[in-house]
């Protein structure tokens, strides 16, 4: 099988809303074991690229195939994804929730949720009516990451919790992926995450206008990633 | 702890400063097991495929070497890290010299500056 | 599929069990209003409003329940929450089935406890003994008969398969509704109206259709040749008949519906 390298293999990827469109021709291929930073402005497309990779969204033509297939039950058993939004109900527990995992997700360690939720001192008892919005949010990620999947969809994971926990969050992730799994978070926030990627991807106006390697980007424009990203897509 | 990183230059660049340092100054003595990859990326707070690039290149620069069974070692040649240390050294000495030179020092100038420095380092060593 | 299910059964067991509990206990309440101290009791006006009260429950219980059907297809796959059930490594199929199987459930379930509830307000030791007497014979009938059985199977079938249908009918028009791009809610009331009304237009139209044209002729003689036959024949034919012709819209409904939640998903 020479799909082997090939995690995630986007093809001609083109979504348009009514007339706009969200992503315009996207070519990309993802390999194991990277850690990737999807970077784009707000309404550049980030979005629309992971839902399509979730089959949430379908594309309006080219094709996206993850681990060799399109999305569909085994692309979903070996992604794990975190929305950009909340989808917990009011009314379970977050042990409720561990337990929702567990069933359906063969990959799923309880161990390490259970220990991530402590290390953020949040009850598994707890209703998730009771819980603040960025406690949800950690819950959330705590799910996402005590799975052993092959690829890891993050939208925007570190946007909404402050700024103590997000050292957290980020080694959590950092040190939860699998070795030859890869990551694919979406952020405005780079100057954070910076240092943990091996890749970035710049979208612009759902167009990729750049893939490169972090360490690459400073050798040859002898600025980070950060910087180089204000000067892309200043106003 | 994270380590202090800067924006400009790659960061496996500065990983290899950063051991190198830790190497001459001791804190990884000669002949020292290395931590893993893992370990070591989780205290700098980086991506461990990063500090696996700066890895080998200290193994490049023989700074390390691997062993395939037992793990990755701290070269056991103590004159190389001497010379490596007295490198830095020289490195640094040239950089201050040339920051004061901006600021209108000349180079007697400093050494007398740093002499007066010495003598009072003496005196408050002498008082305690 | 069974996980499916359990999680869909916790979801909506959480919202009626409590309602049933309620319902049943308004029941036994008015049931012991019934007595005459009771009834001349504040010249009976508690009585009154108990009574008043337990028929807004009974209907209360047949709006949440529609309710609930309606909520836990939109919300739990159409709305935020799809963002997680849509990314089971399940098929589209196996989460329209389940909440589909637990809607019917519910449904019957409803049925049922309105029926209990009743019947313990018309209680007395009479009604009981009544109802038992019924019971029994209902039971001698069909052992009586060798068609009995098959009569109530086919009659459960009947409405199983109604139920079913009715359920799909309204997955339908939700999804139908989420294909539009904006005011999809609205979309799918909208959806609603002009599927029920082309249903019954199609109804209507086939119903004429039978009674006039050579359609009629072919009635009349589709008829004659039926009534050749035995009556327990044609009772079977006809219930069986009924669940088929229930079946094949619910069955539309189904593959369209999964047509769209699978190939047509555009979660907001």
């Amino acid at each position: 099988m020479e799909q082997r390298n090939e995690l995630l293999v986007c093809a001609g990827l083109t979504k348009t809303y009514g007339g706009t469109k969200a992503l315009d021709n996207l070519n990309l291929t993802l390999g194991g074991g990277r850690f990737v930073g999807l970077l784009g402005p707000n309404g550049s497309g980030k979005t629309t690229l992971i839902k399509l990779i979730n089959g949430l969204i379908q594309p309006t033509s080219g094709t996206v195939q993850v681990d060799g297939q399109v999305p569909g039950v085994h692309t979903h058993s070996v992604i794990s994804y975190l929305p950009d939004r909340g989808y917990l109900n009011d009314w379970m527990r977050v042990s409720d929730l561990m337990d929702f995992f567990a069933d359906f997700y063969a990959d799923f360690d309880r161990v390490k949720a259970n220990d991530m939720l402590q290390s953020l001192h949040i009850s598994a008892l707890d209703r998730l009516k009771t819980l603040s919005k960025g406690t949800k949010e950690k819950v959330q990620l705590i799910l996402t990451m005590s799975r052993k999947a092959k690829l890891y969809l993050l939208d925007e994971p570190i946007a909404g919790v402050d700024p103590a926990a997000r050292d957290y969050i980020l080694n959590t992730i950092l040190y939860n992926y699998s070795e030859d799994a890869s990551v694919l978070l979406s952020t405005h926030l780079i100057a954070d995450i910076e240092r943990v990627l091996d890749e970035v991807i710049f979208l612009k106006n759902g167009v990729m206008t750049l893939h490169e390697s972090v360490d690459t980007i400073r050798e040859e424009h002898g600025k980070s990633v950060d910087m180089l990203f204000r000067e892309v897509f200043a106003c | 702890m994270q380590w202090q990183l800067r924006g400009d230059r790659p960061i496996y660049q500065q990983l290899v400063e950063k051991l190198t340092e830790q190497i001459v100054s001791g804190q990884l003595a000669a002949g020292d097991k290395v931590p893993t990859v893992r370990e070591l990326a989780a205290q700098a707070g980086v991506n461990p495929n990063t500090m696996q690039r700066a890895l080998a290149d200290m193994e490049r620069e023989g700074l390390m070497h691997s062993n395939r069974t037992s793990g990755r070692y701290v070269t056991e040649d103590k004159e190389m890290i001497q010379k490596i240390r007295e490198q830095i050294a020289g490195d640094r000495i040239a950089e201050f010299l040339a920051g004061m030179s901006q600021l209108g020092f000349s180079e007697q100038e400093v050494y007398d500056l740093l002499q007066k420095r010495h003598g009072e380092g003496n005196q408050n060593g002498t008082e305690k | 599929m069974l996980k499916l299910l359990k999680y869909e059964w916790k979801a909506c067991a959480r919202v009626f069990l409590p309602l049933y509990g309620v319902v049943l206990l308004m029941s036994v309440i008015n049931a012991l209003m019934t007595t005459d101290s009771a009834q001349n009791f504040m010249n009976g006006i508690p009585s009154v409003i108990l009574a008043l009260l337990f028929v807004a429950l009974l209907v209360a219980v047949f709006v949440v329940t529609v309710v609930i059907l309606i909520q836990r297809f939109y919300q739990n796959l159409l709305g935020d929450e799809g963002y997680l059930m849509f990314t089971l490594p399940v098929t589209v199929a196996q989460h329209i089935l389940s909440k589909m199987i637990v809607a019917v459930a519910v449904c019957l379930l409803s049925g049922l406890v309105a029926l209990v509830s009743i019947a313990i307000i018309g209680a007395d030791t009479n009604l009981i003994f009544g109802i038992g007497m019924m019971l029994n014979e209902f039971g001698k009938a069909i052992a009586a008969d060798p068609n009995g059985l098959g009569y109530m199977i086919e009659g459960i079938l009947l409405l199983l398969v109604s139920l079913a249908s009715g359920v799909l009918f309204i997955y339908l028009c939700m999804a139908l509704g989420h294909l539009a791009k904006k005011h999809r809610v609205l979309m799918s009331v909208v959806w609603y109206f002009v599927l029920s009304t082309a249903a019954q237009f199609l109804f209507t139209f086939v119903m004429f259709g039978t009674m006039s044209g050579p359609m009629e002729t072919l009635m009349t003689a589709l008829g004659s040749a039926l009534n050749g036959m035995p009556q327990q024949v044609l009772l079977h034919g006809v219930l069986i008949g009924f669940c088929v012709a229930t079946a094949i819209p619910g069955a539309i409904c189904y593959f369209v519906t999964h047509y769209i939640l699978k190939n047509r998903l555009n979660l907001e």
